[in-house]
């Protein structure tokens, strides 16, 4: 009898956490994430036509640590550090993060009414620019190939008969269906870089090209078993996306990054997730 | 005996030397070490982004490249932007350039450092529609420092391959379609474009077919598994031995209970992890089969304890066991009442094969999240949409026949118009007055297969 009594009450206990816990969530809507706001006495925004008046809203893929990622519910990372930073320079004082997938980015800034700004560690690249308007380059990335401990990678060869994970819709993408797919490779297609490392995990795929920034926070951890197996220098830089409709925010946000990289807040940013600072 | 392969040996070592030195002297070191090209498009005939990548000499800076183009290239449109890096660090460098019939002519301004990675991505470069493999020449002109003294060189003979396939017979359509003037109208009315743009339509139908038929296969084989797997669990839950409905009813409550979407996540990621491995179809069908056995096994128990009871008494008068019982009089009954919502739950599995996409299954809907991904365009959507309903609307209109009739068997009447348009009052006012009593009603068992 006794020992059914504890049993009961542990099972009472666990709904009624599962149930509390569903409830704050519920409170707090899961898509939209508030960023760490900062209260500043910099001049009030310009007409930028945002979606929320005096609120910057950010679409973002928050499955790209470290540069956004959710933690306790809230967006963080260097892009919502250097966003906020960005944003306070140009008198916005709320950056609202809202997760996205991220090949669904550039059509839903298209058009328009959801987010004012792509902020997904976005690379510039010439075919995107015929699509929307990037920010200066804010970041400079390259690829890298993720393998499971043990896995070695020299050349595209190596990966003959075996399956690529991708993220659909990024650089990494590009680089494995023009390297490795003629080299013999399967390129599989996930939503998100989370799913990627997921199936390399769960031995689904070989593989997992993707940023290199990002593979490293991933591989981070030793209990995953898994390694960055090789480097690919592509040069490729970061920008924030913006509609092409709406040039006073590109300014604002072009004029603002010029201030946060003269003040030396980006140095600080920068060595936040980074460890160094950047190279010049 | 173990002479022979010595010599070998020493014969192989002799020719690579010879080999070697043969190559020293015809191939002075290159300025470029290990150059690749690649490109975006698999097929010819399109604008295609090609993107050179190379390792420049360690004791020379280049400063122009000549990218000569096979015959029939046409580069009048060409963009480009060149990268160069020192290890993973981006180095600036100003580059110009013309192209000229099909040369593509650079000029780096610093020159490109020793031992740093070159890469050039050249844009809409329209390639010839024959496919095949061919030569990208590339002549360059370089500062050697290897002397002390600044030589400017001039080379001419380095070629890297790349290849494509010809122009496939869509893509040929397709490109047909982009000169006709009335479809450039249609694209521009922007819903029209978005959802229904007919060169999409073409280009994505070989691609998204491979994905349907994966989805038949699947379902081919699950559904026959589930419908065995159901009967088994309905016949457990409804057995006189107390562990055997347990367990059914466990499977049943956990399977109803759980999203298709997790019970595919667990299957493909979770016991995977854990180190449980099947093939990767194997594993999709047998998700798909253990998902549809579980509401299977309440359509069967519905429709079988819907009979009624004195049809038992009836079939155990005549001396009839259990199993005799059930194989001669509660079965056959059974078999028709159960046969509409049967062909809805193969509907509902036919398009949970969608889920799939989520684990990288290369069925309908990741085929067409793909293209779309690719080209921001949502036609690929209507054509697996039309995919769907090559297979659904018929089983559609299947199952609303077999209820009319089921209903004209168990009521007399169907409870719909549809029966009294195709079987005229008659067949009906007959039904009735052959059998005016029997309006027991089967229904419980139709909204039995509802999923949250």
């Amino acid at each position: 009898m006794v020992k059914y009594g504890k049993f009961v009450a542990l099972i009472t206990v666990a709904v009624v956490a599962v149930a509390a816990f569903a409830l704050v969530g519920c409170s707090q809507p899961a898509a939209t994430t508030p960023a760490p706001t900062t209260t500043s006495t910099a001049a009030p925004a310009a007409d930028l036509k945002l979606v929320t008046p005096g609120q910057l809203t950010a679409g973002s893929d928050t499955t790209f640590p470290p540069f956004e990622s959710i933690v306790g519910g809230v967006a963080q990372g260097f892009d919502v550090d250097l966003l906020t930073a960005i944003a306070k320079e140009a008198g916005i004082t709320k950056v609202v993060f809202s997760s996205e997938i991220f090949d669904s980015l550039i059509p839903t800034l298209k058009a328009g009414g959801k987010f004012d700004v792509i902020a997904s560690g976005m690379t510039i690249k010439p075919e995107r620019k015929l699509e929307i308007d990037f920010t200066d380059p804010y970041f400079d990335s390259n690829q890298s190939v993720a393998m499971k401990t043990g896995g070695t990678y020299t050349a595209p060869a190596d990966l003959k008969g075996k399956k690529v994970g991708v993220q659909s819709g990024t650089t990494g993408a590009s680089w494995a269906v023009e390297n490795l797919k003629p080299a013999g490779a399967t390129v599989i297609q996930f939503k998100d870089t989370a799913s990627c490392f997921a199936a390399l995990q769960a031995g689904n795929v070989d593989a997992v090209i993707n940023d290199l920034p990002v593979t490293a926070e991933y591989v981070k951890d030793p209990s995953k078993g898994l390694i960055m197996a090789a480097q690919i220098p592509t040069g490729e830089q970061y920008g924030f996306g913006v509609s092409k409709d709406n040039p006073a925010l590109l300014k604002a946000l072009n004029d603002g990054l010029a201030k946060v990289r003269a003040s030396g807040e980006y140095d600080t940013i920068y060595t936040k997730y980074f460890g160094t600072a950047p190279s010049k | 005996m173990d002479r022979s392969p010595r010599a070998v040996q020493r014969l192989l070592l002799v020719l690579a030397l010879a080999a070697a030195m043969l190559f020293a002297v015809v191939a002075p070191a290159l300025a470029l070490v290990n150059p690749q090209v690649t490109l975006d498009q698999e097929q010819g005939g399109s604008p295609t982004r090609f993107t050179f990548v190379a390792i420049t000499d360690k004791d020379a800076s280049i400063t122009g490249m000549d990218f000569t183009f096979p015959p029939g290239f046409d580069l009048s449109s060409v963009s480009f932007d060149t990268v160069t890096l020192e290890g993973l660090v981006r180095r600036p460098v100003n580059v110009t350039g013309a192209a000229a019939g099909e040369t593509l002519s650079l000029k780096f301004a610093p020159s490109v450092e020793p031992s740093s990675t070159l890469r050039v991505q050249i844009h809409d470069v329209l390639t010839t529609n024959e496919g095949g493999t061919f030569p990208l020449k590339i002549a360059y002109s370089t500062e050697s420092t290897a002397t002390g003294t600044r030589v400017l060189s001039h080379r001419t003979d380095d070629t890297v391959k790349f290849s494509y396939t010809s122009l496939s017979f869509a893509e040929g359509i397709s490109h047909n379609l982009d000169k006709n003037s009335f479809v450039a109208g249609w694209n521009n009315v922007k819903a029209l474009g978005m959802f229904f743009k007919p060169q999409l339509v073409v280009t994505s139908i070989p691609t998204v077919i491979t994905g349907w038929y994966l989805a038949l296969v699947w379902i081919a084989f699950a559904f026959p598994i589930a419908i065995v797997g159901g009967l088994s669990f309905a016949f457990m839950k409804m057995s006189k031995i107390p562990p055997l409905r347990w367990i059914a009813a466990a499977y049943i409550n956990v399977i109803r209970g759980t999203p298709l979407f997790l019970q595919i996540f667990v299957a493909f990621i979770g016991l995977r992890i854990a180190g449980f491995r099947v093939d990767d179809n194997v594993t999709a069908v047998a998700v798909l089969a253990m998902n549809s056995s579980a509401y299977l096994a309440e359509i069967f128990r519905a429709g079988i304890q819907s009979i009624n009871k004195g049809q038992f008494e009836a079939a155990s008068s005549l001396g009839m066991n259990y199993a005799q019982s059930m194989q001669y009089v509660i079965i056959p009954q059974t078999v028709k009442r159960v046969l509409p919502t049967m062909t809805s739950e193969f509907i509902l599995l036919f398009k949970d094969t969608a889920l799939f996409a989520a684990v990288g299954r290369p069925e309908l809907m990741y085929q067409a999240q793909n293209i779309v991904a690719n080209t921001g365009n949502m036609t690929p959507f209507v054509v697996i949409a039309a995919f769907y309903l090559i297979v659904t609307i018929p089983l559609i209109n299947v199952v609303g026949r077999l209820e009319a009739r089921l209903a004209v068997s168990e009521h007399g009447q169907s409870p719909t118009e549809k029966t009294k348009r195709r079987g005229g009052r008659l067949m009906n006012e007959l039904a009735q007055s052959v059998d005016p009593y029997r309006a027991t009603a089967p229904d419980s068992i139709h909204d039995d297969n509802e999923r949250g």
